[in-house]
């Protein structure tokens, strides 16, 4: 497999930047590279719709991007062509892509770096930015937890990573704010898309008598489909999926990355560049929540509604104690928020998530 | 029943693989290996999930499907049975072709809301392609044990020259089997895109196709060991997701190489006993290979 994708890789990199070089104005180039599809209804879509916002409110800038770039040294290949070509500033998207960043960066200090969700900005040139999206994942796991009657939700992830670990804290934490005892399987497919392996995962949280699907994954569908034919309620991720499930869809945790991106090429185009950490929320419109399902009950988006409010100030913790994880011991003390870098780096469940990490 | 329902969810999770299998175990026992599969599946889930998509029906998109197979197919007996080009080499070729025409042509359908095959409401998560599999299934172990038709593929098999002198076309009976395995594995393909997964996207199949190769072998070339070949791959996956969901202290990166490990020791412990099931004219594909 490795094989072909490199040779499509190095095709599709070929064709797009080919292309691009031959424009002969000198627009500030940004490349944006993609671990799957643009068109997948989940990460990569919202991420181009990221890049999609800076190409229209930011001008003098063109953007060009690699999709399905698997995370392994096919990123070093697509963005030292990118830097060849003369691109200023690289996002590079998926998690896994943050150590070629970070190899790549001193020795082109003339370009900048970007990467989604990276644990810190290590170079002048290379930057970090994420959004504290688990806020969101929060109140989606409020609007299952009222939803629920069996109590269980299931939970289709990818990868045992803190940023999914988060989401499935948040969501179980939402759930059983409203609903005591509410309890998240997770089922972890370890592939950011495998639809086979998603649909066989959904199927199987079902036949353990959950009612409520969520995922983590790049593509939201499989499991949007099989959440509307077992009559399953859907909470989606990334990207309003709600026409893969149109009964059954509930709300979900959207990115929306666009204003967040703009604000970083601007000082990258005028030479004020400073690489930090940027976190984005509610309140930055970084984060956003999908529009309801026709299954919702009007008291629940009133109740979701106000607690919007309450999340939107950074002050108004998500984690905060009491937080027990998966074997009950004490995390975090009442009333105690949870360290950030317990946050960041997140490697255990929360109490009454029924799944294993390592 | 606990049991029972194991067993019908892996072969509804493993249906795709029915038709993978059945389609080159054809190809083997007329002695062409064809590692094409993984891209005539792919080409099978993609042309399936773009034409039903396009025409609005899933069985219009399930029959492309098992066209598109068919192409392929065709391209491979054009190269290994016309051309004389090494088979090993050529099915390699067709793998690559269409791992990469469906991920270029079938960029569009990535995110596309297709019509797919709604579950029946018989038994768990059954659709069509699932009653479709068995269907096949049963006629071709019918004609391959019980018909002139079967014996005449196997003798190919067995050796090309007597069935030569025999009186038959053995490079017609080959091109024949490797259509009809063709067509089966794009059939796999698109029951994977239309009828389990509902979606489309680039190398959807993971490695389904090679697995279905794999188990050719477990399956000891034999159509009637298809099935059972298919589901003990299939319950490993399923246990390894069922381990999941209890709790079960076992990193789920490796449970999820229990199914390969089965696989991998169901080959080991019949591989004694199997000597004499592979087809003899299958050896002198590799023989070729030794220089």
């Amino acid at each position: 497999m490795p094989v072909i994708r490199t040779f499509a890789l190095a095709l599709v990199a070929f064709i797009a930047l080919g292309s691009a070089s031959t424009i002969a104005d000198t627009p500030f180039k940004v490349g944006y590279i993609y671990v799957g599809p643009v068109d997948d209804y989940g990460y990569n879509y919202a991420q181009n719709q990221g890049r999609l916002y800076v190409q229209s409110h930011v001008p003098g800038v063109e953007t060009t991007y690699v999709e399905n770039v698997p995370e392994n040294a096919d990123v070093d290949r697509v963005m030292e062509r990118m830097i060849q070509d003369g691109y200023k500033m690289i996002f590079a998207t998926s998690y896994g892509y943050y150590g070629n960043a970070k190899k790549l960066a001193p020795a082109n200090t003339g370009v900048i770096f970007e990467h989604s969700g990276g644990p810190a900005a290590v170079a002048p040139n290379l930057g970090t930015y994420w959004s504290e999206v688990y806020r969101a994942v929060y109140l989606s796991g409020v609007v299952a937890g009222k939803m629920t009657k069996t109590g269980k939700l299931g939970f289709v992830a990818a990868h045992p990573i803190p940023q999914v670990l988060n989401n499935i804290n948040a969501f179980a934490l939402g759930a059983q704010s409203v609903h005591p005892g509410a309890q998240v399987y997770v089922l972890f497919t370890g592939s950011w898309a495998n639809p086979a392996q998603e649909s066989a995962a959904a199927h199987q949280l079902v036949s353990n008598g959950v009612d409520v699907l969520t995922d983590h994954q790049d593509n939201p569908i499989p499991v949007a489909r099989v959440a509307e034919e077992s009559k399953a309620y859907f909470v989606g991720y990334e990207a309003d999926a709600s026409k893969f499930a149109p009964t059954m869809w509930l709300t979900g945790a959207m990115f929306n990355w666009g204003p967040m991106e703009a604000d970083l090429v601007k000082p990258a185009m005028s030479g004020s560049f400073k690489a930090t950490s940027v976190v984005g929320n509610f309140e930055t419109g970084a984060v956003q929540l999908a529009p309801f399902g026709p299954a919702v009950p009007t008291a629940v988006k009133t109740m979701v509604a106000s607690l919007k409010v309450k999340y939107s100030k950074p002050d108004a913790k998500v984690f905060v104690g009491p937080i027990y994880d998966q074997s009950g011991k004490l995390v975090a003390a009442a009333g105690t928020p949870m360290k950030p870098e317990m946050i960041d780096g997140m490697n255990f469940f929360v109490k009454g998530v029924v799944g294993t990490l390592h | 029943m606990q049991a029972l329902d194991l067993v019908v969810t892996a072969f509804a999770i493993c249906t795709p693989l029915i038709y993978a299998v059945i389609g080159e175990t054809i190809a083997q026992r007329a002695g062409v290996i064809n590692l094409g599969i993984e891209g005539q599946m792919l080409m099978g889930a993609f042309a399936g999930y773009a034409a039903a998509f396009a025409f609005g029906n899933p069985w219009l998109g399930f029959l492309v499907g098992g066209v598109a197979g068919f192409g392929m197919s065709a391209l491979f007996a054009t190269m290994a049975l016309w051309a004389g080009v090494n088979q090993i080499t050529s099915g390699l070729a067709i793998f690559l072709l269409g791992s990469g025409l469906s991920a270029f042509y079938g960029r569009p359908f990535v995110g596309s809301n297709a019509p797919t095959f709604p579950d029946l409401g018989l038994v768990k998560e059954f659709n069509a392609t699932n009653i479709v599999a068995i269907l096949l299934l049963a006629a071709i172990v019918y004609i391959f044990y019980r018909t002139p038709l079967g014996i005449i593929v196997k003798a190919v098999g067995a050796s090309a020259d007597s069935t030569f002198l025999a009186g038959f076309s053995p490079k017609k009976i080959r091109y024949a089997a490797v259509l009809t395995g063709g067509f089966l594995s794009g059939l796999g393909g698109a029951a994977l895109s239309l009828g389990y997964a509902n979606s489309w996207t680039e190398g959807m199949t993971h490695g389904m196709g090679w697995i279905a190769v794999a188990l050719v072998v477990v399956a000891a070339w034999e159509p009637l060991y298809v099935l059972p070949a298919v589901l003990i791959y299939g319950i490993a996956s399923m246990v390894a997701l069922i381990m999941q969901t209890r709790g079960i202290p076992i990193s789920p990166y490796l449970l999820q190489t229990i199914p390969y490990i089965v696989a991998l020791a169901v080959m080991a412990f019949f591989a004694s006993s199997k000597q004499n099931a592979v087809p003899r004219e299958l050896k002198k594909v590799f023989a070729e290979l030794d220089f």
